[in-house]
């Protein structure tokens, strides 16, 4: 089976579903696939999955039943997706132990769901009761995912949605749940503290996970299936019912006057998918499908409702691209086109393309509407066609730029989105990067010193990334400099990267509370949270040494290496005894209090 | 910025320009100075219009005589674009300290486009705002509502009666937009008040009808000075636009109206004869002096309009037997029953206008002069018998024009009868021809009449077509490539799909399965691959309907759907423009979709896919017209004879031009960027090639000759990445963006060049003097 970026198969099972093939249990979904094939027919992917079902452990087949709501169904819909496997082994047993490890892994995924489901409970089951039947009739936007809404962040203790936030927010960024792991799993700060200075951070992602995704612009194709006997087959659910009211609307009418007092809804459908009406959307001979009272009559209106001009509103068609305007500017003038340039009056596919325009129409309304509205309201036509007329006639490269105020391009993790850009860039860029870079051990050092200033905003300072980048780059560089063929020696290994990376890491987070806190007037809380931190710098720097001894005795080929660390090392030490020595020199107790209210009663 | 052309100071509302426009500039002026008429091919989407407007304003403002500028465009969007960029120039120029007094300049459109009554102007369709229109502002209805009363006026139309027409438009430039709301502002109908300034105007922007049009242009363009500017924009369909003022079709339903009308016709004059024959008796007084003096007062009343006809025509005794309201009315049944007993012949017909009237007469005992008058002499019985509901008497005007239009011109004009729709169709739709063959009658007069006209396109590759077929000698005629810091368009052709079968839209395999899918693999691997906006076109609206019927039916679109959303062009006029605004809003948004329309229809005129909104175009097949039409093989045949054209070439050349107008769309400006995908096997050959712009051409390597599905796409990837990254201004400067001291560089080494060739001029002359000496 062809996998998705980062999937693990966990289980995989020989299995029927009509056919033979493979059932598969991956890290992201349960897919099944047939035999001889690699892309999955039947796919669920976890968020999608819903229920499952067993046949009794007495029954001659080992079955189990899934059901799921379609991709990008709002969280809170129901199951429509109906998939049944049975197992193939011979022994009854085997398939019965084989299939609890899938009943054992989809339970985890609905224990799951119920808890992600708490705070969306209320929406869930007002949008159940007016369900899938009446849902149909009436086809509506799916409630709104407002889970995380109105979620009080930073408050103490934090709320359960707060928490469970932190952990999308973790499980999302892998550099932070690192810095996660070593500081507050570890035990150096605690769980409220690290947060405290994040906030933007789970609020970004409370944002995030109220985006709702659009519709789907696929066509509404209902797919047929042939059955053995060669007749077709057409499955009709009530979210596929629900696509066809909505794409025609006067089918939903013929459903609402005919079904169920006049037709059964089994002979509506049957009937619709014989229907001229039907098929003209479908093949090229338009006249395939029988006549049918009921649907000749939704033809027949459609056809009205598409000739009507009347059902465009040209307050929203912008001048420019109203070609009405140009046929009314002259008299009709000319031979008539010939008539390959002619809609031709009998078997014209004309119907089918306006559903094409129809069709893609409804999909943008599903996000534009509300747009819209509000930039009717806000100027007046004029305006927005002078705009319009401007936007479309200057020529805005021939003008000196305006440098534009930019944002920067916030990326979380920077290791993954380079790897795609590491093909074809890497080498010129690394190269390019190595020429900028000096030479000069002090240079690098002093360019390395993470500096605390009071006067300077935290933000500023110590980005260990970029620290860590320049550094290696440097060092890198030199060594080429100094002995050129003997790279290996040069290796500093990995596990003493990384340590060395945690140190600055976890140095740098100390710092950011140890100075945040000194910068406030202190309470005797802080004075405490104060001490706790200092206490732990030592925490940080005991790492630092147990990093160089264990640089020093690494065997490598790098004979600097224990020096090489420890002076990599050297720029957060030295941040840490600046910290420590603000720290001691700070005025404490209540003569600090005094003098930082001393300011404020200068100033009032 | 500012800079000299010769002692010409230009303002030019940018901080830089494009070399080819500067070029450009120069070109014009030299045209202008010599009075000569001009063909300028300039890229599309390199500022042709600003250029363009840049110079005339300076030169129209700089040198005496003040030469008006009348600028004709193809769309009323491009005449709404013009009005705006002319508007921000003068704006411009004021900010640049000119002293530009009584600037005037305008558009002139329809009344559906500029009606400002409540009520009127809420009708959807022109014909309806024009009779109604009429209705209101009529003389013989205003005669009448100032005796009776009770009778409905326009408001807005009374107002302009008020005042002086020099005092009713303040100076400045007017969109049309700013037009319809100075008219409502101040009570008065933007339509008579654009007509009426005219005389005023220093720059008049209206579309090519308005000029080429005789029906239209005898009310419009008939009192421009000699001296005038004369440019046609978007001009590459110059030709057809003139076969089409030209040419009127005739069918039953025509000719069943037209009875109707005649029938009409008869009992008012009954009736007019029962209560005052005065009327009538001084309408046949007024033509015995000649038809040009009975409709001297026409003016505003000018309702049905009328084709060409020679002044000293006009100025002649109106035909005796037609003379008498009456009788000309019998002598227009007369003549519908003949056209009505043509159309029952089955069989088609194919003769000169000669032998169509000399069978009249044979038949029907009608002559060729009164046939002649018939238009005018329509017009002034209208007149006479104060009618209003004009909406009526259409098809009779149609039916009308067409007896004027026989009886006027020998040749370059066909009559054919076709009995059927095409070879195929079994149901008779009997359809009366009369097609004009010869582009140059229509467009004449006009390079008879002015002294500079100028012609220009995107598109105007191979430059000598058009002085032979519009037999007019251009005293400067220029192409200009696109000069480029990066490569911003790739044009790519396509001459077989990923399984290497040749895909073509030849009529013998265009609906070949292999092909169809082919084609379909191309459009849904670009819509994969591009961003944003593509565009397709088809060669004719039958083959996009059975093609998208194809695709939908083998699952192509399926997987479009997947990438984009899907848009058709339709013939319908207002379906297309709300399929557009959400194409563009799908562009916006970020959906992306594919447009899928013609290569001759309206969308790939005037239209422009800049930016997000064409990343890519695809052009599917080479849009030839249908050759199988009998018109086109008559005008072939015309043109070979007359111009020496050979049909091939002109074909072909048709079809190209179609072509690289569709793809030109994409680009706006250096910073756009777009793929121009020609998708047949024929664009790879040396004859399609070398009828292309020469700066698409230019651009068209060895390399992305004949490419595969696969390759293309493959490119386009490339292309993609390449040109997406962030553009430096630095690196245009000097190279495809001059400032003011490249412009001065460059005049120097003009000069130096010409100082070189000044000088051996000056000894060749003294040579001369010498040996004369001698």
């Amino acid at each position: 089976m062809i996998l998705l970026p980062g999937e693990v198969i966990r289980h995989s099972s020989e299995t029927y579903n009509k056919e033979e093939g493979t059932l598969y249990y991956t890290s992201k979904r349960l897919a099944w696939c047939k035999t001889g094939t690699e892309t999955p027919a039947i796919e669920v992917l976890h968020e999608n999955f819903r229920v499952q079902q067993v046949s009794k452990a007495e029954a001659k087949k080992v079955m189990l039943r899934v059901s799921a709501v379609p991709p990008g169904s709002s969280p809170d819909a129901q199951p429509t997706l109906i998939h049944t496997l049975t197992w193939k082994m011979a022994d009854k047993q085997a398939a019965i132990a084989d299939r609890e490890k899938y009943v054992a892994e989809l339970s985890i995924l609905t224990s799951r769901r119920a808890q992600g489901a708490n705070a969306g409970q209320q929406a869930a089951q007002s949008a159940q009761a007016t369900g899938a039947q009446s849902n149909a009739a009436t086809p509506q936007e799916a409630p709104t995912d407002d889970k995380f809404g109105k979620v009080k962040i930073g408050a103490v203790p934090a709320s359960a949605e707060e928490i469970k936030l932190r952990e999308e927010v973790l499980s999302k960024n892998l550099e932070l749940a690192k810095v996660h792991k070593s500081l507050v799993v570890s035990g150096l700060i605690s769980e409220d503290e690290f947060w405290s200075t994040r906030k933007h951070v789970l609020e970004t992602q409370a944002i995030q996970s109220q985006l709702r995704k659009g519709e789907t612009s696929a066509w509404l194709d209902l797919e047929r299936t042939i059955q053995e006997s060669g007749n077709f087959k057409y499955t009709i659910t009530p979210n596929i019912a629900r696509r066809i009211f909505k794409e025609y609307p006067q089918v939903k009418r013929a459903y609402v006057e005919n079904v169920p007092h006049k037709v059964s809804e089994k002979i509506f459908w049957k009937r619709f998918v014989e229907s001229q009406f039907f098929n003209r959307g479908r093949s090229s001979n338009s006249t395939s499908g029988s006549r049918d009272p009921i649907f000749d009559k939704c033809a027949q209106e459609e056809d009205t409702v598409f000739n009507d001009s009347k059902r465009f509103d040209f307050d929203f068609l912008s001048k420019l691209l109203d070609l009405t305007r140009t046929e009314e500017d002259s008299v009709e003038t000319g031979n008539g086109p010939d008539f390959t340039m002619r809609t031709p009056s009998k078997d014209s596919k004309l119907s089918l393309i306006r559903r094409f325009n129809h069709h893609s129409e409804l999909v943008l309304q599903s996000v534009l509407s509300s747009k819209r509205r509000l930039l009717s309201a806000s100027a007046p036509d004029h305006k927005i066609a002078d705009k319009a007329l401007e936007a479309a006639t200057v020529l805005d490269d021939l003008e000196t730029a305006v440098p534009e105020k930019k944002v920067k391009l916030n990326i979380q993790d920077r290791s993954r989105y380079f790897t795609s850009l590491v093909k074809d860039k890497g080498s010129q860029h690394s190269s390019a990067a190595g020429e900028r870079i000096s030479t000069d051990p002090e240079a690098i050092r002093a360019a390395l010193h993470v500096s605390f200033d009071i006067s300077r905003p935290l933000a500023n300072s110590g980005d260990t990334q970029k620290t860590m980048a320049s550094m290696s780059n440097a060092i890198h560089k030199l060594t080429m400099l100094n002995r050129q063929n003997r790279i290996e020696e040069l290796r500093i290994p990995e596990e003493i990267s990384v340590a060395v990376a945690e140190c600055h890491g976890a140095g740098t987070e100390m710092l950011r509370h140890l100075w945040a806190l000194l910068r406030l007037p202190p309470t005797t809380e802080r004075q405490q949270k104060t001490e706790r931190i200092v206490s732990a710098l030592s925490g940080v720097e005991q790492r630092i040494r147990e990093t160089i001894v264990k640089a020093n005795a690494i065997k490598s080929k790098n004979a600097q290496l224990g020096a090489t660390i420890e002076k990599m090392l050297q720029p957060i030490t030295d941040s840490l005894e600046a910290g420590k020595a603000a720290f001691d020199g700070r005025p404490r107790g209540a003569a600090a209090a005094a003098s930082y209210q001393s300011p404020q009663l200068l100033n009032q | 910025m500012k800079f000299f052309i010769d002692d010409l100071p230009v303002i030019f509302p940018y901080d830089y320009v494009y070399p080819e426009q500067y070029q450009y500039m120069c070109s014009l002026k030299r045209s202008l100075d010599s009075k000569g008429h001009g063909m300028l091919e300039m890229p599309s989407g390199t500022g042709k219009t600003i250029s363009l407007l840049s110079l005339i304003i300076a030169y129209q403002q700089y040198y005496p005589g003040r030469r008006k500028l009348v600028y004709c465009s193809r769309t009323v969007p491009e005449i709404d674009k013009a009005l705006s960029e002319l508007k921000r120039l003068m704006a411009y120029r004021q900010s640049q300290g000119c002293q530009d007094t009584d600037f005037l300049g305008l558009g002139l459109t329809s009344r559906k486009n500029l009606c400002v009554h409540p009520r009127v102007s809420r009708e959807r369709k022109g014909a309806v705002v024009d009779a109604q229109c009429r209705q209101m502002t009529a003389s013989w209805v205003r005669n009448k509502a100032r005796s009776e009363g009770n009778i409905e006026l326009c408001g807005f139309y009374e107002m302009l009666h008020t005042m002086e027409p020099t005092e009713l438009l303040p100076s400045g430039v007017y969109t049309l937009e700013d037009l319809t709301d100075y008219g409502r502002e101040n009570g008065m109908c933007p339509y008579y008040l654009s007509r009426r300034v005219i005389p005023f105007a220093d720059v008049i922007i209206y579309s090519f009808h308005y000029m080429i049009d005789p029906k239209v242009a005898e009310l419009v363009s008939k009192e421009f000075e000699k001296n005038s500017i004369i440019v046609f924009d978007e001009a590459h369909n110059i030709d057809s636009i003139c076969i089409d003022s030209l040419s009127i079709d005739i069918n039953e339903r025509t000719l069943r109206a037209s009875t109707e009308s005649v029938n009409r016709l008869s009992e008012r004059v009954d009736e007019m004869k029962a209560q005052n024959s005065e009327k009538l008796q001084n309408e046949y007084e007024r033509l015995v002096d000649g038809l040009r003096d009975a409709l001297t007062a026409r003016d505003e009343d000018m309702f049905l309009a009328n084709p060409i006809l020679p002044d000293s025509v006009l100025r002649e005794a109106v035909p005796g037997n037609i003379r008498k309201a009456d009788h000309f009315v019998r002598f227009l049944k007369r003549f519908v029953e003949y056209l009505k007993a043509r159309m029952r012949v089955m069989h088609v017909v194919a003769e000169t206008t000669l032998s169509f009237l000399q069978h009249i007469r044979e038949v029907t005992y009608i002559e060729r002069k009164p046939l002649r008058f018939c238009a005018e002499r329509l017009a002034s019985l209208v007149r006479t018998l104060e009618i209003t509901d004009l909406e009526q008497y259409g098809a009779l005007a149609r039916v009308a024009a067409f007896a004027t239009l026989c009886a006027t011109y020998d040749s370059g004009f066909m009559v054919l009868f076709e009995p059927y729709e095409s070879d195929q169709s079994k149901v008779p739709n009997p359809v009366l021809h009369l097609a004009c063959l010869d582009a140059a009658i229509a467009i004449k007069p006009v390079f008879q009449r002015f002294h500079t006209v100028v012609i220009t396109s995107g598109t105007l590759s191979p430059m000598d077509m058009y002085p032979k077929m519009l037999e007019f000698m251009p005293a400067v005629q220029e192409s200009f490539t696109m000069s480029l810091a990066r490569q911003c368009f790739a044009p790519l052709v396509v001459t077989r799909g990923s399984d290497q079968v040749t895909i073509s839209s030849k009529f013998e395999v265009r609906n070949d399965p292999a092909v169809v899918r082919n084609y379909g693999n191309l459009l849904i691997d670009m819509a994969r691959a591009v961003p944003d906006g593509i565009v397709a076109f088809f060669p004719s609206y039958l083959y996009m309907e059975s093609i998208v019927a194809m695709w939908n039916e083998n699952g192509v679109l399926k997987d479009v759907w997947k990438h984009k959303l899907i848009f058709v062009e339709t013939p319908d006029a207002a379906e297309t423009s709300v399929a557009l605004q959400n194409y563009r809003a799908a562009c916006d948004n970020g959906r992306g979709a594919v447009l899928l329309s013609v290569a001759r229809g309206k969308v790939s005129e005037g239209i422009d896919f800049d930016h997000n909104y064409g990343r890519a175009v695809i052009m599917f097949g080479i849009p030839y017209q249908y050759t199988e039409s009998r018109i086109l093989k008559a005008r072939l045949e015309f043109m070979r004879e007359t111009h020496q054209i050979r049909e091939n070439d002109f074909l072909t050349f048709d079809a190209i031009r179609h072509a690289s107008q569709c793809i030109g769309r994409v680009l706006r400006g250096k910073t756009d960027y777009g793929l121009m995908v020609l998708a047949d096997k024929r664009y790879s050959r040396a004859d399609k090639r070398s009828k292309l712009p020469k700066w698409i051409s230019a651009c068209l390597t060895e390399g992305n000759l004949s490419l595969s599905t696969d390759m293309a796409i493959e490119r386009t990837r490339k292309f993609l990445k390449f040109i997406a990254q962030p553009f430096e201004m630095k690196s245009q400067l000097g190279v495809s963006m001059w400032s003011n001291e490249h412009i001065a560089q460059f005049t120097r080494r003009i000069d130096s060049i010409n100082v070189e060739a000044d000088g051996d001029d000056v000894s060749g002359n003294a040579m001369e003097v010498d040996l004369s000496m001698a």
